[in-house]
């Protein structure tokens, strides 16, 4: 399974993601930041230095300018230069259109003169000495000016006024950018001439090139008011024939406005710049660095910020997959081991040892699941041993009523009672694996209790020894001959009315049941075990059972013979007996005493079975069955029972009524009611276990004409009463056995479907459902109950829901 | 310190299709002879608009329309450079008509031929202008053969002998053309008895005068430029210097206030309004119209240097510079208001001049003078 983003499933690499997320992002995020503001500090700086350095720039040009400016005024108060310049004019007369003075000696002292200045004067790139009228150059240092008129000049006619700075301009006369400045020359008061130096713009270039910390590719440069170069030494004009075009140089010079910025320059290489208008020399100043170059440190730091970023990604990656192995580990292995368990394997908790000896809520958790399994491992022991037991002890449960159906059998089929007392003898000695069986019949007196079959060889002695005990002797067979009462002792030490058998040494359990038919005893069946206890409630019922029905064979073998034995196979009684031996289950027992019934002068009969509670009271009454001859008059359906209900207070007690129309122990609508459904005498019969004095239930034996009943008849009814009586209680015995068989049985699969599946709701789920199906209840819940003692968790097929705290210890412990 | 104007510099960026072919007019709108510069302006207007009310000019198949951008240069050199400059290295002017006087032109002409952008000068007369240029071209003739046509007309048709010259010496026009009429004054057996000059600006010209009249001149020549013609006749005849005057095409917007001296003058020039050709009669009927006088040579000549710059728009159908050059190289007969002109690669046509006499006032046709 994937989640749907995609995120893989397993926890260990859920972890690792989000811690190296939680790791990343924000390291990602910080370095993301310091770049920018890395980024824009560096900016700022920069161009704060750029301004910075244009101010200063522009400052030396301003001071540059304003000495070139002293020092043209300086020259031209030169005496030496004035007084050349005086014989000079004078010379060529002030008219215009004279003669050039060339070749005067005026002329040529003051051309070595202003050539030596020159000389001098690194500043200066040419001196010029113009006639202030017409602006004809007379003496220039470069000779080919020299006649040349400058007369609409701004120097020119600025110059003859005052000191003039023509700022720079494209020089009609030199064909290129010249800066000029001018002064008039005075001779008496007088302007004379205009005394003008071009200045050189190598010098002004010299100081835009002093570098100023802008790096490698920084620069300063001038530009003229026409977006031309003023260093066209440095930058060459014929590269930008129509002007140099940058954001910074349009701003600067069109605009006339300062600024910094970062935009592509005449190179078209993007750059940071600061760029002034200098409104007094009508030039732009432009300070720039290369934006690569200037952006150079931001670079490094971002290769700092992603390389340390890498390396810190990389370690808390190392430290999240060991930090995610630490948690998911214990976890995974838990996970891993609860899913052994589910599949049944129950021993795997070795694997948490590690686990579980942390500190930590992990180690907690490890503990507390390590001890829930080690009780549920004994829960299911305890479990698995008690259905051992429990199946166990059925299965022999099983083999002891098998016997007892088999004694019956035998009691019935076998008319020799010696044959018949053997074979009892050795049933119950090798079914209930016990150590001596012995059959006693009391003597024709009545004094003794006289053996009369014995196991073994201890049997076959004392039957040649003739072995008697005396009735209500200081035996346990005497006593329970002369107290008609099973004799138990579960430990012969403790019993003090024992006889101590030499022939029996290793007894250690002994109990003697007496055989009851009717109000007579006519012996006992004495068993004994090696084994101290031996005897369980279960054991005693069934042996009591085995020992009821001897009593019948006994009785009815005495009977047979009193009778004659020629009469033995059609007798009723003989019928009823093998019948009631045949059938093992109650509605066996039923239809085996109607069928009996049917034999005889009645024309209906009712079998009932008392509904007992666990504290052996009459509850209810169960009718087992009801045969009517055919012919008969029949009420409407459930009329039979109704009227049984109604009758059920007389029905239960033994009575013979002659005729129910003139009867006054029953009601007068009853009466009527019997009568109707063709019910003119009855006679009921309790069905009572003689050994236990027991009534198992009653028959209601009807007639439709009234009268007296055979007394045959009665003492066949009475007799199959009795019988059956014994036979519904083993039956019953039989039944619940199997029953409780069955349900062991399912207990035992529901355990082996606990054990192989673990998951806890599945494992609530079919236990309850399981449960329910068993004893057929229409819902029911689990509580587990957590160690607050308040109900958590709830599964059920049906509803009802309790919470409470009265959880048990068990439960707590398990911490679920 | 924040980015100033950064934004502003980013906005700048982009580039523009042009909506327009810008075309620079530098003309001495102040100075000495601002008249040529209203007849400049007044005719390119005219020319353009002319132009524009026709559907403009076919470029790259879309018409657009001719937009003039004005620059005075104030009859200064250093003005006409600035403004030839400043309409190339910032305006983006695809070609530029003027300046007019050669002493603008010339440097003007430097600039423009340096930037690669074609000039057309309508007025200058000096060979300087375009020599050895590629991209500058004229529409008036030359000096030379208005130096000969005066020279030979002074002996030719006055029968003058000793001649006398008066000229502006810091003005290459003046000068030049001063020069050239001294060259063939003599080489036709003439004498130049007096070669007077003075600078640009000057008022006082009674000292050259004089020795003018103390020269025995019979002819005085005047290249001067109109505004100085009148005071310097004027103080001629107040020293009593009676000698015939004659001048050049610098004449030509002589104010009618200003001719009443020079009655009987004769100067040379480049149309005449009174023989004008059908399409010269057009142009002055149009220009009186819209200026309420009669268009001046530096009118028709300015008009003529849009006729021929449109003309080479319309036959390289582009309109940046160097197809405009082309298109002016490639043009070899051109017939404008002033005259007929046939080019031969030199960017100065060849054309006729007329002699006009001062007669009541009025420019009076005299006589053609061919090449």
């Amino acid at each position: 399974m994937r989640h749907r983003f995609g995120l893989p499933s397993s926890l260990f690499a859920r972890l690792l993601i989000y811690f190296v997320l939680l790791a990343v992002i924000p390291l990602i995020t910080v370095g993301a930041i310091t770049y920018y503001q890395g980024q824009r500090t560096l900016r700022d700086n920069i161009l704060d230095h750029l301004t910075t350095t244009a101010i200063l720039k522009e400052e030396e040009i301003n001071r540059w300018v304003g000495s070139m400016e002293q020092d043209v005024e300086l020259l031209a108060a030169d005496p030496t230069l004035q007084q050349w310049t005086t014989v000079l004019l004078a010379d060529e007369g002030q008219g215009v259109g004279d003669s050039p003075a060339e070749g005067s000696d005026a002329y040529e002292s003051l051309h070595a003169y202003l050539d030596t200045v020159l000389a001098a004067k690194s500043d200066f790139s040419e001196i010029m000495l113009l006639r202030a009228v017409g602006g004809e150059v007379l003496v220039s240092t470069n000779r080919a000016q020299e006649g040349s008129y400058e007369v609409t000049s701004s120097f020119f006619t600025e110059g003859r006024k005052s000191t003039y700075v023509q700022n720079i301009y494209e020089s009609p006369s030199l064909g290129e950018l010249a800066m000029t400045v001018a002064t008039p020359l005075l001779a008496g008061g007088e302007t004379v001439g205009v005394l003008a130096v071009h200045l050189d713009l190598d010098q002004l270039d010299a100081i835009m090139q002093e570098r100023g910390g802008l790096g490698q590719t920084g620069e300063t440069f001038l530009m003229d008011r026409f977006n031309n170069f003023v260093s066209q030494a440095r930058f060459g004009r014929d590269a930008f024939p129509r002007g140099v075009h940058t954001d910074g140089i349009d701003f600067a010079l069109i605009d006339k406005r300062d600024g910094a910025g970062i935009y592509n320059n005449y190179r078209e290489v993007p750059v940071i710049g600061a760029y002034r208008w200098l409104e007094g020399r009508d030039m732009a100043l432009l300070a720039e660095i290369e934006l690569d170059e200037a952006m150079r440190p931001v670079r490094a730091l971002a290769w700092t910020v992603v390389l340390v970023g890498l390396v810190i990604a990389g370690l808390v990656g190392v430290v999240a997959y060991a930090v995610a192995r630490q948690i998911s580990q214990p976890i995974l292995s838990m996970a891993e081991t609860s899913r052994l368990m589910a599949a049944g394997e129950l021993d795997q908790t070795g694997a948490l040892r590690p686990t579980m000896q942390r500190q930590d809520e992990i180690g907690v958790l490890a503990r507390s699941f390590n001890g829930m399994a080690t009780r549920l491992r004994g829960l299911i022991d305890e479990l698995e041993k008690r259905v051992a037991d429990r199946t166990r002890d059925l299965e022999r449960q099983a083999v002891q009523l098998a016997t007892a159906a088999e004694v019956g059998r035998a009691a019935a089929s076998i008319l020799d009672l010696d044959s018949l007392l053997f074979r009892v003898v050795d049933l119950v000695r090798q079914r209930f694996g016990l150590y001596y069986a012995g059959l006693f019949l009391i003597d024709e007196v009545g004094d003794f209790a006289v053996l009369e079959a014995g196991t073994g060889e201890a049997g076959r002695m004392m039957l040649d020894a003739d072995h008697r005990l005396a009735v209500g002797g200081r035996s346990m067979v005497g006593q329970a001959c002369s107290e008609r009462a099973a004799r138990i002792a579960l430990d012969v030490g403790e019993e003090r009315v024992r006889f101590d058998n030499p022939l029996l040494p290793d007894t250690r359990s002994e109990m003697a049941l007496p055989l009851v038919v009717g109000e007579r005893v006519l012996g006992a069946l004495d068993v004994q075990s090696t084994e101290a206890a031996a005897f369980s409630q279960a054991d005693i019922d069934v042996l009591q059972l085995v020992a009821d029905q001897v009593a019948v064979a006994v009785d009815n073998a005495r009977k047979f013979s009193e009778e004659a034995g020629l009469l033995e196979a059609t007798n009723p009684l003989y019928r009823v007996s093998h019948r009631l031996a045949a059938a093992t289950t109650v509605d066996e027992v039923s239809q085996a005493i109607l069928t009996t019934v049917a034999e005889t002068e009645a024309d209906g009969c009712l079998v009932a079975q008392f509904d007992r509670t666990p504290a052996g009271e009459v509850a209810g009454t169960d009718f087992l069955g009801r045969w009517e001859r055919e012919g008969r008059p029949r009420g409407l359906p459930g009329q039979t029972s109704i009227a049984a209900a109604e009758l059920l207070p007389l029905l239960s007690r033994p009575s013979v009524v002659e005729d129910v129309t003139q009867d006054e122990q029953i009601p007068a609508a009853s009466r009527t009611h019997l009568a109707q459904l063709g019910i003119r005498s009855l006679v009921t019969v309790p069905m009572r276990v003689t050994s236990s004095g027991r009534v198992q239930g009653f028959l209601a034996i009807d007639r439709q004409t009234p009268g007296p009943f055979s007394p045959v008849s009665l003492r066949l009814y009475e007799t199959l009463a009795e019988q059956a009586a014994v036979a519904l209680e083993r039956a019953r015995l039989l039944e619940a056995s199997q029953q409780q068989a069955w349900r062991e049985h399912h207990i035992r699969d529901i355990s082996d479907r606990i054990t192989s599946s673990f998951d806890l709701d599945h494992l609530v789920r079919t236990t309850v459902e399981e449960l329910g199906m068993m004893i057929g209840a229409a819902g029911g819940y689990v509580e587990i109950a957590p160690p607050t003692g308040k109900v958590e968790v709830e599964a059920g097929n049906g509803s009802g829901r309790s919470s409470g705290s009265g959880s048990n210890g068990r439960e707590e412990e398990a911490g679920t | 310190m924040a980015l100033l104007g950064l934004g502003g510099l980013v906005a700048c960026g982009g580039s523009q299709e042009p909506q327009s072919i810008k075309i620079g007019v530098i003309a001495p709108l102040t100075g000495s002879i601002p008249v040529a510069g209203q007849s400049t302006v007044n005719a390119a207007q005219l020319a353009v608009q002319e132009i524009n009310d026709a559907g403009g000019l076919s470029v790259d198949g879309q018409q657009l329309q001719i937009e003039l951008l004005i620059e005075d240069n104030e009859d200064k050199k250093e003005t006409a450079v600035s403004a030839a400059q400043k309409l190339i290295n910032q305006a983006g002017v695809a070609a530029i008509v003027g300046p007019q006087a050669s002493r603008n032109a010339i440097p003007a002409a430097a600039i423009a031929e340096s930037a690669q952008v074609p000039l057309i000068s309508p007025w200058s007369t000096n060979p300087e202008t375009t020599a050895g240029r590629q991209y500058v071209f004229r529409v008036a003739f030359i000096d030379p053969f208005q130096g000969r046509v005066m020279a030979r007309f002074a002996i030719e048709e006055l029968g003058a002998q000793k001649a006398a010259v008066l000229y502006d010496v810091a003005s290459e026009y003046n000068k030049g053309i001063a020069e050239i009429f001294q060259q063939i004054f003599q080489d036709a057996g003439g004498e130049v008895v007096a070669f007077e000059s003075y600078t640009t600006g000057e008022q006082d010209f009674s000292a050259q005068l004089t020795r003018i009249k103390d020269s025995g001149a019979d002819v005085l020549f005047l290249p001067n430029y109109y505004s100085e013609i009148p005071p310097q006749v004027r103080q001629a005849r107040e020293i009593g210097l009676d000698l015939p005057i004659i001048g050049a095409d610098a004449w030509g917007p002589l104010e009618a206030e200003d001719r009443a001296d020079l009655e009987g003058c004769y100067f040379s020039t480049h149309y005449a309004p009174d023989i004008a050709s059908p399409v010269a009669q057009a142009f002055v009927s149009s220009y009186e119209a819209a200026y309420g006088q009669v268009p001046d040579d530096v009118a028709a000549l300015t008009y003529d240097a849009f006729g021929l710059l449109s003309e080479a728009i319309r036959s390289q159908g582009k309109a940046d510079p160097e197809s405009i050059r082309n298109g002016l190289a490639s043009i070899r007969r051109y017939e404008g208001v002033t005259g007929v002109m046939e080019f031969q690669a030199t960017g100065d046509p060849v054309k006729s001049a007329v002699i006009l006499k001062i007669e009541g006032g009025q420019f009076v046709f005299y006589r053609l003078a061919e090449p």
